[in-house]
């Protein structure tokens, strides 16, 4: 068999579950990226010690999880979205979310691909029907799947972005590589990865020890 | 840029970059009209070139070989490094949700994006990828490229 049909033969049995059964929109790719990058994040909380548990917006417990194709509010009962507890001894509680609408400092509402916040915070957020404070946020990523290299306007909006927004660890995460995005993040911002996919485990690595950081200053406070 | 203007841009490059046999295949299930779930995503155009459309017509402007590597990394992306985020993903929840089912993704109400489930873990999958890597790597190799089906 030729070379170029192994490959379709391949490519036709890998696409067949990666990629949504219905719609077929990039869509789906980003949420996937998104809820990987979410599970490094509660993997880094393992490590530095927090218990990992589930639930639903109306305090239910998940079998199946379900997540936002885009940035929600956190009260929104459309759907019985799911998020991660994390508690570490002695702490207050922490929620891991997918798609979740901040308010910032301006008040203004930013959208969080993955957000990890005060428990105390969407508590209240959730009874009062009001979007969380970027303060409490304890660590938030912008997530960028692309096939390309990133262009420079994407690491431009997230400088500004992080203006707006006190949350203690701002993450730019992509699953690709682009030299000038590299050489002005390097400069403007303390947490960024690149390269974070499954076969880049010194990157995934890296991203996850970031992680890791924020939650150990965390509970150190 | 419309679905069926990205596609048209897709298969150009294809065709230009010697993965004509791939656009062969495209075009022919656009003709059938047949619903071929495993190729909508590519046929949209969106799912090979992930991100801004713009990406589209940056790879178009490449010379021959670059834009053949461009649509090379495209594709790894969306089968090689999906399926295994996939797999992860899989694997980490399952271990820590009681009576995992798996995760489903719901739009809001005002939310276009169209909902889909991650599937169950497939073991015959890593077998698939690793050919896929193989392929994909020898397809920029010297001669390892077609003229075009």
């Amino acid at each position: 068999m030729a070379l170029e049909d192994d490959l379709l033969a391949e490519i036709q049995n890998n696409l067949g579950a990666a990629i949504p059964v219905a719609g077929g929109t990039a869509t789906a790719a980003w949420d996937l990226f998104e809820v990987y990058l979410l599970a490094l994040v509660v993997r880094a909380a393992e490590v530095e010690g927090a218990t990992v548990s589930f639930e639903n917006v109306d305090g239910s417990t998940p079998t199946t999880l379900v997540f936002r194709t885009s940035p929600g509010q956190i009260w929104s009962t459309q759907n019985p979205y799911s998020h991660v507890v994390l508690q570490f001894p002695g702490k207050d509680a922490l929620e891991g979310h997918i798609g979740l609408r901040v308010a910032g400092k301006s008040k203004v509402l930013h959208e969080f691909d993955v957000c990890v916040l005060r428990r105390s915070e969407a508590v209240i957020a959730r009874a009062q029907r009001v979007p969380p404070r970027s303060s409490k946020v304890v660590i938030g990523v912008e997530c960028k799947l692309y096939t390309t290299p990133l262009k420079l306007g994407l690491a431009r909006e997230f400088i500004g972005l992080k203006t707006d927004v006190s949350a203690s660890g701002m993450f730019f995460v992509t699953n690709t590589f682009s030299a000038s995005v590299d050489q002005l993040l390097t400069a403007r911002v303390p947490h960024w990865d690149q390269n974070v996919t499954p076969a880049a485990a010194k990157d995934v690595e890296r991203f996850r020890n970031s992680c890791q950081t924020v939650f150990k200053k965390y509970k150190a406070r | 840029m419309t679905d069926a203007e990205k596609v048209d841009r897709l298969l150009a490059i294809l065709e230009r970059t010697g993965l004509g046999w791939i656009a062969t295949q495209l075009r022919e299930h656009i003709r059938t009209g047949r619903t071929m779930i495993r190729v909508e995503p590519v046929l949209k155009g969106e799912a090979v070139f992930i991100g801004d459309t713009h990406d589209i017509d940056e790879v178009d402007q490449l010379p021959p070989r670059a834009s053949l590597e461009a649509v090379r990394d495209a594709l790894s992306v969306v089968t090689v490094d999906l399926a295994a985020m996939e797999a992860e993903v899989n694997g980490f929840f399952s271990a820590r949700v009681a009576g995992f089912q798996g995760i489903a993704f719901e739009a809001e109400p005002m939310d276009e994006a169209k909902p889909f489930r991650v599937a169950p873990p497939d073991p015959d999958r890593e077998g698939h990828r690793e050919n896929v890597r193989v392929a994909l790597s020898k397809l920029v190799e010297p001669g390892g490229t077609t003229s075009g089906a």
